[in-house]
């Protein structure tokens, strides 16, 4: 019963709360709710001792410092390791044709890629082009040119969800 | 970078540089068949009366109704037939008007029509240029006939 109290505690966001009373971060009416919950529960005042455990453990560990000697010698250090460390090779400052196509891999790959979407475009060129297709002839109909008659303005439009291209004729209303 | 690695991407590219080329002398030649153009016209009256929608619409009658407004949409007449390009097909509409459908180029699937419809005196109501994929329909509407307009439905290919 005590680990199920303990697990829904847990479960429920009262951990952090826990944290903050070990640390004794929390005051008043807030403590005194963390102290009734904790009482009942054996999980969570086992949890509490491991935050304070923890708290302890960390004020005990001793900082790390340095000498001013040490200060001193570590930027230069650090400057001397890099100096001394093999220099990359020259590189030509202007490559052959060959050795950037043909000898390095990436180039190679990307001249590949290149020439697919080259041939990949030409294609669609020659066929007709879904470009054309996809962008202004998006339902399969466009109205390339509309005029009316001297006394018959047009109008053309299209209602929103519907795929019906609409060229609308005003005429004047005549007895048939 | 080895020999043998150089080699490897050398042949690579070279497949590559192969097949685009290939690629290119196959292409199909273009799609620019000339033949004629099977044309379907539907005439529909639309108004604001009792009548409901013409079951014999079909799926149009779903399309028509999400477009327009009215409360009756009897299809009159539904003729059909053929035109080669730069060749008119013609068709009587009601009140003395006609249709007169002039295919003027066809590629891939796409038909490019010339539409004119003409009062009875011969006057132009409209004269359109559209593109059809096959299968498709374009709307002209707004002859006016007895209390309500007609909707002329054409659908090439």
């Amino acid at each position: 019963m005590g680990a199920m109290a303990h697990w829904l505690h847990m479960s429920t966001g009262r951990g952090r709360r826990l944290a903050a009373y070990a640390a004794g971060d929390l005051a008043g009416p807030q403590r005194a709710r963390a102290e009734a919950a904790v009482s009942g529960c054996p999980g969570c005042r086992r949890e509490i001792e491991a935050h304070r455990r923890v708290a302890q453990t960390l004020r005990a560990t001793p900082r790390v410092t340095l000498t001013d000697a040490e200060a001193g010698a570590f930027w230069s250090g650090v400057e001397r390791r890099i100096e001394t460390r093999e220099r990359p090779h020259r590189i030509p400052a202007r490559p052959a044709l060959r050795e950037m196509l043909w000898d390095h891999p990436r180039l190679s790959l990307a001249s590949a890629a290149a020439a697919a979407v080259l041939v990949v475009g030409i294609t669609l060129t020659q066929m007709g082009g879904w470009l054309s297709s996809s962008n202004g002839f998006p339902n399969g109909v466009e109205v390339v040119s509309v005029e009316g008659g001297s006394d018959a303005p047009v109008m053309l439009f299209q209602m929103p969800g519907s795929s019906l291209k609409v060229i609308w004729v005003f005429e004047e209303p005549t007895a048939e | 970078m080895g020999r043998s690695v150089r080699r490897r991407h050398g042949v690579f590219l070279s497949l590559v540089l192969l097949l685009a080329l290939g690629s290119l002398l196959t292409l199909p030649p273009l799609a620019t068949g000339q033949g004629a153009v099977p044309l379907k016209v539907q005439v529909i009256y639309a108004a604001n009366e009792a009548g409901g929608v013409d079951g014999r619409l079909g799926t149009l009658a779903a399309e028509l109704q999400k477009t327009f407004r009215y409360s009756k949409y009897e299809l009159l007449d539904s003729p059909q037939g053929s035109a080669a390009v730069n060749q008119g097909w013609r068709t009587g509409l009601p009140g003395d008007r006609s249709l007169e459908i002039t295919p003027t180029a066809i590629k891939d699937g796409e038909y490019t029509l010339t539409v004119r419809v003409q009062a009875s005196g011969g006057q132009a109501l409209v004269n359109t240029r559209v593109k059809l994929k096959a299968g498709r329909t374009v709307l002209v509407g707004g002859p006016t006939h007895q209390k309500g307009v007609l909707i002329i439905a054409i659908t090439a290919g």
